[in-house]
């Protein structure tokens, strides 16, 4: 008999706890929406937010005064289920010996739980606001930065965060490749030719290093093989995945001034060779 | 009579059209020659007044040497994209006047020149550009006109 009423006490204790729990999902719920619609006062008709949403001081402010919210009643939901659970447990035999609720004792109880629940709020505001701010950024900011960018496409793919990098920065120097070979083809010097630009540091690949700086004339173009799978075109991707040189249009008069000399099919199968060599 | 004046307009247009193309190719070519040299400025570690550009921050240098990069002089280089998006962004007849104008392709290299044009002023025509991109013209447009 003593078993069943034990049993019957924990299982009213736990349904209060649920009950509880639900209660307070509606009303984080009711926060979480509150808070939106804070935000969306400061949407234009375009659907673009002001700047003073993107400022830190502005979110952790409406954050700040809106969070006051999600306490509210929980003091009488903790006391509410206190008192039921206690109230179950006074029906076991012996218990008016054991422990006499008093409405003091529940207060305490009721207390120290919602002392419990603040500091998990503290916990969960923090993560709340995190993700808003990258959530806002990405609403906001145009174009997005590279590591917003890598994350979107490594989220929304099987790639890691770096890979994704890897493509953002290979591509982008491709179409920045396409810009450069439009003035290519716009300049009157019938031999075009170019530069071959960028870094020459400790992470230059051999390839490269032989054809930094150096004039390359156009009838070589298509004759470097950078060997990079995915990257082979020397013209769009240069010495390959994350290259950071670009091959910059130049005038043959602007080479002579500046004794820039072109190279010849040597410095190629040179280049060629420091492509393989590497792999 | 009319039929004589017609032709002649005709040719004065041809001969207009052919003229404007041959200048904005050598524009083209001006730009590009000067585009190039203000990269080798930037890449020798110049400034717009053609003075050593202030070195990178102690923590900076620390961290551009941990990935392999080199820490002086000052190139504005990481991963080459903020340089390599400088092109020829257009060349039109305003007027009686010709422009070309040189830009930044994409907009995340034009925030970061903007940063670093408040740090160490760079992007521009520097005094040793202006002489380049003089001499520059003088060759291209002999070869329009004639010299």
């Amino acid at each position: 008999m003593s078993d069943q009423r034990i049993r019957q006490a924990m299982r009213s204790t736990e349904e209060a706890t649920k009950a509880l729990a639900r209660a307070y999902a509606n009303q984080v719920a009711r926060w979480s929406t509150d808070l939106t619609e804070q935000l969306m006062i400061n949407m234009n008709e375009a659907g673009k937010f002001s700047p003073i949403v993107r400022r830190s001081r502005y979110l952790d402010g409406l954050i700040k005064t809106m969070s006051p919210q999600l306490l509210e009643g929980t003091h009488g939901l903790l006391l509410q289920a206190g008192s039921f659970s206690i109230g179950e447990l006074s029906a076991l035999p012996g218990a008016g010996d054991v422990a006499r609720p008093s409405l003091l004792a529940l207060e305490n109880v009721a207390a120290a739980n919602y002392q419990t629940l603040l500091g998990d709020m503290a916990h969960v505001t923090t993560v709340l606001k995190k993700s808003l701010k990258v959530e806002i950024e990405a609403l906001f900011v145009s174009p997005k930065s590279m590591y917003l960018s890598s994350k979107i496409l490594a989220a929304r793919s099987h790639l890691t965060v770096a890979q994704a990098k890897t493509i953002i920065n290979t591509s982008m120097a491709a179409v920045q490749r396409d810009v450069h070979q439009a003035a290519f083809s716009a300049m009157p010097d019938k031999k075009a030719m170019g530069i071959y630009m960028g870094p020459d540091d400790a992470v230059t690949r051999p390839f490269c290093e032989v054809l930094v700086n150096r004039v390359i004339k156009q009838e070589y173009f298509s004759k470097l093989k950078n060997d990079q799978k995915g990257a082979s075109s020397f013209v769009r991707n240069g010495g390959g995945w994350n290259c950071r040189h670009r091959l910059m249009p130049i005038t043959a008069s602007y080479a002579k001034r500046n004794k820039l000399i072109p190279i010849n099919i040597r410095t190629v199968d040179k280049a060629n060779s420091a492509a393989k060599a590497s792999r | 009579m009319n039929m004589k004046s017609s032709t002649d307009t005709e040719q004065l247009e041809m001969f207009r059209r052919e003229l404007d193309d041959k200048i904005k190719g050598a524009l083209v070519a001006i730009a590009s020659d000067a585009i190039v040299d203000l990269r080798r400025r930037v890449e020798a570690g110049k400034g717009l007044k053609d003075e050593q550009m202030e070195p990178y921050t102690k923590a900076y240098a620390k961290f551009r040497e941990s990935k392999g990069r080199k820490s002086k002089p000052r190139t504005l280089t990481f991963t080459g994209t903020m340089l390599g998006a400088i092109h020829v962004a257009d060349v039109e007849k305003r007027g009686a006047k010709w422009v070309a104008v040189v830009g930044l392709a994409d907009a995340r290299s034009k925030k970061l020149a903007l940063y670093n044009q408040k740090r160490t002023p760079w992007f521009g025509w520097s005094p040793s550009n202006k002489k380049e991109i003089k001499q520059s013209t003088r060759d291209h447009m002999t070869d329009v006109f004639g010299g």
